[in-house]
């Protein structure tokens, strides 16, 4: 028995801190998608320039660590707010399908890759492990402590949220946007700035998802795209539009490629998540724990 | 209606001769240009259809360009089969791909068709690069040439060989548009419920609108890796998805002739700009919020509201 | 309406056709003085910064060979591209350098991905090219076949082959491999199964990392729970680092030998270095040998800046050889003649190799290096530094 639950501890462990950080992606597209029914195709870009942002402030600035993270924050907010007044408000605002808002992300996103890439040479932008680089110990099970401030940051980021959401006037606004723009236009909440409040918590939340694991494996401007896909992947398999449900969804699609890593092989991890994702679209396409912590009177 | 049929017509076929003709003044490296450019155009044409006649979204185009690719060169390498034979066996596997994904795929709508397509292409793209033993991997594989007549063909008999295709789709293309499927699709756009509630089998055109950008992607699939000479799984990432997407919108979504310009542009530009790659991706961005910004019809589509309206 | 579509159908075409004749009109033909190689090289990707250093190096050689008159008086002229480790991209450049620009002999500064890529263009289209880094077996030329493409560095079986000697030296016998899912990790794996017997060894486990990983403690336990005493890595930079936490994580501190010193350098750029304190691995050459040194004594002329980087040699060593046969060759403008030139060479002194070695360039075998030939090096304090053998 203990022999397995050696084994068995550190994998959920794993797969519980990776998890997360993809269930903080899907958390950032949720804030966007319950304000403005949009999707953010370049959050995870929102998240590389938050790296590249901290990244710069320590390497080239010289600052420390505690310094630079919330300057990386502060950027990755700046590209919300620029993703929303250069492209999705104008788009919105033309009326036109919401197909192409949804691209204009990319696009912003994608310029954003860009102008990194080339300052940086696509090369990595180091950002060392925020605690050194000794893992904890918790009697015999060594946790990483990277992973550990991942699961910390989470819970703090989705608690900050719920509060936000539930006991705030703000966050009445926000939700009200998200369920009727024009009734809430009539009720004089000032829906263009919900829009772009939404865009801008979305940035701040990937930055610092972003910078959470940068230390993890070396990143460079090419990685957003990689953790937009695993982050949207985790709220289509969590539960579209259910902020907590999209950090749920990313937890067990980390643990499902733990798993996996532990009993089988690494080699086709990647290949096992769209599987899952296929999996759930084909059997229960509105994801798997649509309805969690939603108040009744919310859902469809 | 009918004498803007003979003057496209008359349009067409300059445009073919001038192509045709291309290959006495040009090197080969242009000419496997115009290759490229062929193969995407292909490309574009399929999604357009689906996603610019019918509204749909497909984030995996990319998805059947590979299957393709990779089909008819496996069936060379490991088989020794003749390209000529693997040739149709690469788009029927296409259209089986298709009609196998439409199933779970198109049921879906909006966002989730999008995520869909999008994971059936990255799907796609892992095999190819995962599965050593049957694609190459990573490294890729030799296409091995193609002998007719005794003789290995050239480029510039692959040249005249994608011509006769693109000009084919385009043709099929150009037909589809103006037809009842065409005007179906179309309704579909508009309002999907509003074309059920008139009778229109919106499942079954949309599946028809699916099965032709599948097709269509196998189709620039085979023909891509054979002049290609070399294939490897880096030509089917996910940008690759993005890239075609965006040759549809800089041309004119739901528009033919976009379909051309955007191929062109998109398909030449990381050529254009040799010795300063790194700027592709900034660029790739630039055009895309351009386009979206500011050109929302697409340069084609542009350019008619402009001569429309001076017209009118 | 008629006559609107028809003007802009009509303008489309001719911007088209404009086009065109624009772009065969200006071909950027290579003059026909100069001497044209195609460089198609790394800059990004999983080798980037060590590419980036072969281009500054192969250029300010080239330009010190102008400057003293180029080769039978004819200027040298480089064409340079990236291709991003692609090996579609890898084809596309090696094309446009042959049919635009009228290269005559090819170098390439890549990994083996991108180099079969370019070994199986050079043989397609009849041109010669030399890589100066390329490791993997695979693209060795089979005896009795000349060769298109050709080689300065050591290849992964005389890597591995220095492996198991230092290994046997430590009298270990148990391996555990970590290797990447990509070509060089599969290539690796495969020849240390195939090799490991004949130095006493036994692979007991092997675990593979995707690309980009972000944990690796989950195999890394799995490699410790087979009992393997020493860890041989195959892997590329950013997963070095992974692993290398991953060690430490779970508190295995086992003899850890890596393939690659180019790809350690580059992982010491980018993760703290205590991570690999005591790592040791296979160096491309001899640091502590004076061709090294003068290497790096090169680069610091052309670059005004001093760096120690073991691969600079590899391509020091190719671009020599290469300038040779250019200039051995009865006809620098065909590519066949470039071709006989590589098989004229006798005994280029080479860059790499340890103290005593007899490495030399012998066409065809490539790189005539004995796994005893290769030197090993260790991880001290961020740096690497030879063994002192």
């Amino acid at each position: 028995m203990e022999a397995i639950l050696v084994k068995f501890t550190p994998i959920i462990i794993v797969g519980v801190s990776l998890g997360s950080l993809f269930g903080l992606v899907g958390l950032a597209y949720t804030v966007i998608i319950n304000a403005s029914q949009l999707v953010n195709f370049g959050q995870g870009d929102f998240a590389m320039f938050g790296v590249a942002v901290c990244w710069f402030a320590m390497s080239v600035l010289g600052l420390p660590l505690w310094l630079a993270f919330p300057i990386g924050v502060v950027g990755g907010a700046l590209i919300g707010l620029l993703t929303e007044k250069t492209i999705v408000t104008p788009l919105l605002r033309r009326e036109a399908h919401p197909f192409y808002p949804i691209l204009g992300t990319m696009a912003v996103g994608t310029i954003a890759a860009g102008v990194v890439g080339i300052y940086t040479g696509f090369y990595w932008m180091r950002v060392d492990l925020f605690l050194g680089v000794e893992p904890w110990r918790i009697g015999k099970v060594p946790v990483n402590t990277q992973g550990a401030l991942i699961m910390g940051a989470t819970v703090v980021l989705v608690v900050a949220y719920w509060f936000l959401l539930n006991k705030t006037l703000l966050g009445a606004a926000l939700r009200a946007t998200g369920f009727n723009r024009e009734v809430s236009t009539l009720l004089g909440i000032q829906t263009s700035q919900m829009v772009r409040l939404s865009f801008v918590i979305s940035g701040v939340i990937a930055a610092i998802a972003g910078v959470l694991c940068a230390p993890l494996s070396a990143f460079n401007a090419f990685d957003g795209l990689p953790l937009a896909v695993n982050g949207f992947i985790a709220l289509i398999v969590g539960g579209w539009g259910n902020p907590y449900a999209a950090v749920l969804g990313g937890i067990t699609l980390g643990l499902i490629r733990a798993l996996l890593t532990g009993y089988f092989s690494s080699a086709h991890a990647e290949l096992a998540t769209f599987v899952v994702l296929v999996l759930v679209l084909t059997i229960k396409p509105e994801g798997l724990y649509p309805g969690f912590m939603v108040p009744k009177t919310l859902r469809e | 209606m009918v004498s803007n049929r003979k003057r496209d017509l008359m349009i067409g076929v300059g445009a073919v001769v001038v192509l045709m003709l291309l290959p006495l003044k040009l090197g080969e490296y242009y000419l496997y240009l115009i290759r490229l450019v062929g193969v995407y155009v292909i490309v574009a044409l399929g999604l357009n259809v689906f996603m610019g006649y019918a509204g749909q979204i497909n984030l995996g185009s990319a998805a059947f360009f590979c299957i393709g690719a990779y089909v008819s060169t496996i069936l060379q390498i490991k088989l020794g089969w003749h390209y000529l034979a693997g040739f149709p066996i690469a788009i029927a596997l296409s259209f089986l791909a298709a009609w196998g994904m439409s199933y779970p795929l198109l049921r879906l709508r909006g966002h989730a068709m999008a995520i869909g397509t999008l994971a059936f292409g990255i799907a796609v793209f892992l095999v190819a690069e995962r599965f050593r033993g049957l694609t190459g991997g990573e490294d890729g594989v030799v296409v091995p040439g193609m002998a007719l007549f005794g003789q290995v063909m050239s480029g510039t008999f692959y040249y005249y060989f994608i011509l006769v295709f693109v000009v084919a789709a385009y043709l099929f293309c150009y037909f589809l548009s103006d037809s009842r499927i065409g005007r179906a699709l179309r309704a579909i756009r508009d309002n999907e419920d509003a074309a059920a509630a008139m009778g229109v089998d919106v499942y079954y055109y949309k599946r028809l609108g699916w099965l032709v950008s599948g097709v269509f992607g196998g189709l620039a699939g085979t023909l891509y890796a054979q002049q290609a000479g070399f294939l490897s799984p880096s030509t089917f990432t996910l940008w690759t998805n993005i890239i075609v997407l965006v040759m549809l919108l800089v041309g004119g979504l739901g528009l033919n002739l976009g379909c051309i310009v955007g191929g062109t542009i998109m398909t030449l530009l990381p050529h254009l700009i040799a010795g300063m790659e790194n700027y592709v991706l900034l660029l790739n961005g630039l055009i895309l919020f351009t386009v979206l910004r500011f050109l929302p019809d697409g340069i084609v589509g542009t350019i008619a509201n402009i001569l429309t309206r001076r017209a009118g | 309406m008629r006559k609107g579509f028809f003007r802009s159908e009509l303008v489309l075409v001719s911007i088209a056709l404009v086009c065109i004749t624009i772009f065969g009109a200006t071909p950027a033909v290579g003059e026909k003085k100069t001497i044209n190689i195609g460089y198609t090289c790394g800059f990004t990707g999983p080798a980037a910064m060590e590419f980036q250093r072969a281009a500054e190096l192969v250029k300010g050689i080239v330009d010190e060979v102008n400057a003293a008159g180029g080769i039978h008086g004819r200027q040298i002229k480089i064409f340079v591209a990236d291709d991003g480790n692609d090996p579609a991209r890898v084809m596309g450049n090696l094309k446009r350098f042959r049919e635009r620009d009228n290269c005559t002999v090819m170098l390439l500064s890549g990994t083996s991905t991108a180099n079969f890529a370019g070994k199986a263009w050079a043989e397609k289209n009849s041109v010669p090219a030399i890589c100066g880094n390329a490791q993997s077996d695979g693209l060795l030329a089979k005896p009795g076949q000349k060769a298109w493409w050709f080689s300065t560095c050591p290849h992964t079986r005389h890597y591995i082959g220095a492996m198991g000697v230092r290994a046997r030296e430590l009298g270990h016998k148990k391996v555990g491999v970590e290797c990447s899912t990509l070509a060089w990790g599969q290539d690796g794996l495969n020849m240390i199964k195939k090799h490991a017997p004949k130095y006493g060894l036994e692979v007991v486990g092997v675990v593979q990392a995707e690309p980009k990983t972000k944990d690796l403690t989950i195999q890394a336990r799995t490699l410790r729970d087979t009992g393997a005493e020493m860890v041989m890595l195959v892997e590329y930079a950013a997963e070095k680092g992974v692993w290398a936490r991953a060690m430490k994580d779970i508190g295995w501190d086992a003899y850890v030998l890596s393939m690659s010193g180019g790809m350690m350098a580059d992982a010491l750029l980018a993760y703290p270095a205590e991570l690999f304190e005591g790592w040791e691995v296979v160096l491309m050459s001899d640091i502590s040998k004076p061709r090294c040194k003068k290497v790096w004594d090169k680069y610091e002329e052309i670059k005004g800046k001093r760096l120690e980087a073991i691969d600079l040699t590899g391509v020091w060593d190719a671009i020599h050889v290469l300038l040779e046969a250019v200039r051995l060759s009865d006809n620098p403008d065909n590519p066949k003649a470039i071709r006989e030139a590589f098989y004229k060479i006798k005994d280029l002194p080479m860059a790499i190799g340890r103290e005593g070695a007899k490495a030399s360039y012998a066409p065809g075998k490539n790189c005539t290096v004995t796994p005893e030939d290769v030197a090993i090096g260790v991880v001290k304090s961020g740096k690497i530094v030879g063994l002192g053998k």
